[in-house]
């Protein structure tokens, strides 16, 4: 079987050859292949160079997998997957999440869109305090004291 | 869009799923899985702390709710007071869950038998949390705006009397759901009580009930037109339950729909199915009495679990299982159940998978008698059908090794025939038995593996 190339353009014009079925894996791509078949360049004009690196990282490493056993991947596998998942999140920084979640959205590739939410969720909202989640993402409280002090009082349920 | 609405009362623990069969004796075992959330890693806090943009304000709305619909219902909630850009944002989540996360990120977890009961007594909610809850409950209802209510789980304690919550208007919020009841530990007014409750939720497609031996109900009667799976869980009966006149276990269900049960009943007592559904699973561990209604709904299942007793024993002789392809015996007493095993199959013609597990037995309670002859004529799906024969714990007995050599004997469309033995020198044994099937493969196995439940008992 030979092996297609897809070449992505990011909006700063770097330009990524990947394999087909790496590309394939955002169900965005397949639409901009139909609608632009005389050029071979998909041109991705809200994903920036360093953000389309990060998402092309993720989806060669889950094309392996899932290429694996025709199928259905192994246990171990999907647990390798799971640990490069949660390692793949961790190094990046909060700018860089909220730009591979725009761009996951964008060219709708689930696993990681849901990824990304999920590691948002996790680890900059649940359990924590308010005060903590403003700290955390950098949240500017544009109440006044009043304001909020009536806010939560008027919730008073919310807060215990 | 058809969503999913759970609402789970449980008494403090949080429920993913669990089985405990309680052996006769009242020795639990408890099988239980957990629901593990995506591996809680945190980001390094130095990071985080470069970052001086408010990043995530910038995020359109429908990320933003999607992102608070994975955290627990009590923080999206919370998000309203961060600025005026969340004000509202958490209203459009169309999910709730009001269960509470400890902190390994195990979600929900329910401990069946003693060690549960011990634990709720210990940790239980005072009835002031409770009621907090209930306030948190409603308040955040009124103010939620999400067109579609996808979820709703809700945990209610034993200390909070069902006929003050108003399911009914929790449920209208959830339009388009399909709606999942869970009740354990309820205890109720009368049986009149808990027939409001359902009644206020005629969509009921899911119900699950862990029974509270004092609950107060005479028959648990299930009166749910369109349910069409139940899960209901009677085997923790305290030491009053025994001492009372036994009669409190009475269990009716009246729920045409049903397609799939599963039912764990120590209470001696009563049950029956109305209505005949066509039941197409069902996974019994009764020592309650079955009516006859019973015992024909279960002529249509394709998959049947049994733990095996005296009162289930009778059923291999005088059910039909027209349907039946897949069957798991569960021993946890000592029966002399081999030869009705031997009926069974001969009322099972389209058997495919037989699956025999005693690992539930103990060695020493092996002595009582155990009868086996050949019958008379091979029963139809070992010619024709039986693909798949295992046995866990297989221990060797005489008679069993009898069992075992006739189905090898007999079975022409063996695929695969697998053991886990007690004493490995069984192997040669097993071995040495000829198979009419000669492709066939025979494998051993040391590894314990857990029951398996099936997703749909996931609350």
């Amino acid at each position: 079987m030979s092996k297609k190339n897809i070449v992505l353009k990011s909006s700063n014009g770097i330009i990524f050859e990947v394999e087909e079925a790496v590309a394939l894996q955002s169900e965005t791509i397949p639409y901009m292949i139909e609608d632009d078949c005389a050029n071979d360049t998909i041109p991705l004009a809200n994903v920036t160079g360093d953000i389309l690196a990060l998402v092309i990282e993720y989806c060669k490493k889950h094309v392996v997998v899932a290429d694996g056993d025709g199928g259905g991947s192994s246990s171990s596998s999907q647990e390798d997957l799971k640990n490069w998942d949660a390692q793949f999140m961790n190094d990046l920084d909060q700018s860089k999440i909220f730009n591979l979640l725009l761009a996951a959205d964008f060219l709708n590739i689930k696993t990681l869109f849901d990824l990304t939410c999920q590691f948002v969720a996790d680890t900059m909202i649940k359990g924590k305090s308010v005060e903590e989640v403003r700290r955390t993402l950098n949240i500017e409280k544009d109440y006044t004291s009043e304001e909020e002090a009536k806010a939560r009082q008027e919730n008073e349920w919310a807060f215990k | 869009m058809s969503g999913e609405l759970f609402i789970v009362a449980a008494s403090s623990l949080h429920a993913a799923y669990v089985i405990s069969i309680l052996l006769e004796q009242g020795i639990p075992i408890l099988l239980e899985q957990t629901y593990r959330r995506f591996p809680k890693k945190r980001a390094k806090s130095q990071r985080i702390g470069v970052v001086e943009e408010d990043r995530i304000g910038a995020l359109p709305d429908d990320l933003l709710v999607k992102i608070l619909s994975l955290v627990p219902t009590k923080d999206a909630v919370a998000t309203m007071v961060l600025s005026k850009r969340w004000r509202s944002v958490w209203t459009m989540v169309p999910k709730l869950d009001y269960l509470e996360t400890n902190n390994d990120g195990v979600k929900k977890l329910v401990i069946g038998g003693l060690l549960g009961r011990l634990l709720r007594r210990l940790f239980g909610k005072s009835d002031e949390q409770e009621r907090r809850q209930w306030r948190f409950i409603d308040e955040s209802l009124k103010v939620h705006k999400a067109p579609v209510l996808e979820q709703l789980a809700i945990e209610l304690g034993p200390g909070c009397d069902p006929v003050d919550v108003d399911v009914g208007k929790w449920i209208d919020k959830a339009v388009d759901t399909r709606v999942r009841l869970g009740l354990s530990s309820v205890v109720y007014k009368d049986d009149d009580s808990l027939a409001r409750l359902l009644s206020s939720c005629p969509v009921l497609k899911h119900l699950a009930v862990e029974r509270h031996d004092q609950d107060k109900v005479k028959i648990f009667n299930i009166q749910a037109p369109l349910l069409e799976c139940l899960f209901y869980n009677y085997v923790e009966l305290g030491a009053q339950y025994y001492g009372q006149d036994m009669d409190a276990g009475n269990l009716v269900i009246n729920s045409p729909a049903l397609k799939k049960i599963f039912i764990a009943d120590h209470s001696r007592d009563s049950c029956s199915i109305e209505n005949e559904p066509r039941l197409n699973k069902a996974m019994i561990n009764l020592f309650s009495y079955p009516d006859v209604k019973f015992m024909t709904s279960l002529s249509s299942v394709m998959y049947l679990e049994l733990v095996l007793s005296f009162q289930t024993l009778a059923w291999f002789n005088t059910i039909n299982f027209s349907q039946l392809m897949d069957c798991k015996i569960i021993l946890g007493q000592e029966l002399d159940w081999l030869e009705p095993l031997m009926f069974l199959l001969q009322n099972s013609p389209n058997l495919k998978v037989l699956f025999i597990d005693k690992t539930f037995m103990e060695p020493a309670e092996e002595e009582e008698s155990l009868s086996w002859n050949q019958p008379v004529s091979v029963p139809g799906c070992l010619s024709t059908h039986l693909e798949i024969f295992e046995w866990k714990g297989y221990g060797g007995r005489n008679q069993e090794r009898e069992f075992v050599r006739y189905i090898f004997a007999n079975s022409k469309c063996l695929q695969r025939a697998g053991f886990s033995l007690k004493r490995n020198k069984m192997m040669k044994e097993l071995e040495s038995m000829s198979r009419v099937s000669t492709s066939s493969q025979l494998l051993f196995s040391t590894q314990l593996e857990y029951f398996s439940l099936p997703d749909e008992m996931r609350l």
